[in-house]
């Protein structure tokens, strides 16, 4: 059996969700209609002040940016492994070297550890090509004949 | 017997396979060829011990008389007599006697196939040596021309018989060709640069079969021999026995040797000191190979392989292990 009173509050409710949806519409239109880098021609205080969505867009920009730096190392990271594989560990370095290069210009915490890491497995893949080589020995020359048991004394 | 267009021959012979080979054959190499083979089959013929009939066996049966037998084993005799003079009687004829009592009296496919085929068995033991082996005097057999004593023992002659056969068939085929291969189961004779130039490449049997080879060797005018207990190998009543009896003991001898090979320039000599340098065992064939100056290698029953200062010249490669 329904009961009326809980009917009249899901009415309400789901009148209210279009007025939600209409406040969020008025605020990203005045969001795009607003340039946030430009200055006021009057030089107004209010001009100097922090807006608080462009600075909430400046974070994220910069999270981005923090984002892009990691990513960008750990690609050069992954080079300079790739690097180290084929060249000798000399080369190898020079990859670690480049990819923590990179990180630098990134300006990111993460890209020089990143760079680190590629430059410690670098190092390591390194060694590891370095290790002697167990070289098989070499097959008997081709025989024209064989001296062997004899069937009979 | 099958003959090839590049005069080579390949038959069977002395219980082994026998190869003959003639590179860039010269004018009469195919009779000389036929000198060869002949050579051979007079051997096989008169010098074994496991036809009845044959010269050897018919002196055998009255070691104490005088007999007249073909040329071919008067010569053999008299090859085997200065072999037990030089050897100071390692090299002795009349272990055969020894070798018949452990029941290697027939030949040794026989005795494989009577024991279905295994490669160690126990055989029926016809005749049992019993007590310490008496002291044996120097073998003094005599020959005058074709007339023979072999001293009161029978002699086995399988010892230097198939170097003799290489020996008289190298002789017939000294100019046949630029070079010759001469094999008789592993006794070789090899003249001139080979196929290739540089020598004949021989290869070494690997006695313990871990390898295919132990050496390989570039060898030119010698002959080679290997005496190996790869194969004949049995047992007698439970006790291990192989073909190559120490005639100071009457035991197997060899100790810890598996084989030995002689590159010597007669192809007999070859077969006399392989025979020879394996019965003074692992502890004492390098001491022994260079005191005579033996082209020698030899292979443990370890695997180990050594060599003689004296062979190593014509190494041209040996095994790893």
């Amino acid at each position: 059996m329904a009961d009326p009173t809980k009917a009249a509050r899901r009415v309400a409710a789901l009148t209210l969700i279009p007025t939600s949806v209409a406040v969020f519409g008025a605020g990203l239109a005045w969001a795009n209609g607003h340039d946030p880098s430009a200055s006021s021609s009057s030089g107004s205080s209010s001009a100097q002040s922090p807006d608080p969505q462009l600075a909430a867009a400046q974070a994220k920009v910069d999270d981005a940016q923090a984002k892009l730096a990691k990513l960008q190392a750990e690609v050069d990271g992954r080079s300079a492994d790739a690097a180290s594989q084929s060249d000798s560990s000399a080369s190898a370095s020079g990859a670690a070297t480049s990819a923590s290069a990179s990180a630098s210009a990134a300006a990111t915490t993460a890209a020089a550890k990143a760079a680190t890491q590629a430059k410690a497995t670098a190092v390591a893949k390194a060694t590891v090509v370095a290790a002697p080589v167990v070289v098989a020995a070499p097959a008997p020359p081709q025989v024209q004949t064989v001296t062997k048991a004899s069937k009979k004394p | 017997m099958t003959v090839s267009t590049d005069l080579a021959v390949t038959f069977t012979s002395m219980a082994s396979d026998i190869e003959i080979r003639v590179v860039d054959p010269a004018p009469g190499a195919q009779e000389a060829l036929d000198r060869a083979v002949a050579e051979i089959d007079a051997i096989a013929t008169h010098l074994t011990r496991f036809d009845p009939e044959s010269a050897l066996s018919r002196a055998n049966r009255a070691p104490g008389a005088w007999h007249e037998v073909p040329p071919v084993l008067a010569d053999a005799i008299s090859a085997a007599h200065a072999a037990h003079r030089v050897t100071q009687g390692l090299f002795d004829p009349r272990v055969g006697g020894t070798l018949a009592a452990w029941g290697y009296d027939k030949t040794f496919d026989r005795i494989q196939a009577e024991s279905k085929g295994s490669t160690s068995w126990d055989i029926e033991i016809h005749r049992t040596r019993r007590g310490a082996p008496a002291p044996r005097a120097t073998w003094e057999p005599t020959v005058t021309g074709t007339v023979v004593h072999l001293g009161g023992i029978p002699i086995d002659l399988g010892g230097i018989g198939k170097g003799l056969a290489v020996r008289h068939a190298a002789a017939a085929l000294a100019d046949a060709g630029r070079s010759v291969l001469v094999d008789a189961g592993g006794d070789e004779w090899l003249a001139g640069p080979g196929p290739d130039g540089g020598g004949w490449k021989v290869g070494v049997e690997d006695p313990l079969g871990r390898d295919e080879y132990v050496l390989v060797l570039a060898v030119t005018d010698l002959g080679v021999a290997t005496s190996s207990i790869a194969r004949q190998r049995w047992t007698v009543r439970g006790v291990p026995v192989h073909h190559l009896v120490d005639p100071r003991t009457h035991t197997p001898g060899g100790a810890g040797l598996a084989a030995v090979t002689v590159l010597h320039p007669d192809p007999a000599w070859a077969e006399v000191w392989s025979k020879t340098l394996y019965l003074t065992g692992a502890a004492e064939i390098a001491a022994s190979a260079a005191s005579l100056d033996l082209a020698a290698a030899w292979v443990t029953v370890d695997g180990e392989v050594g060599t003689s200062a004296a062979i190593r010249p014509f190494v041209l490669w040996q095994v790893t292990r």
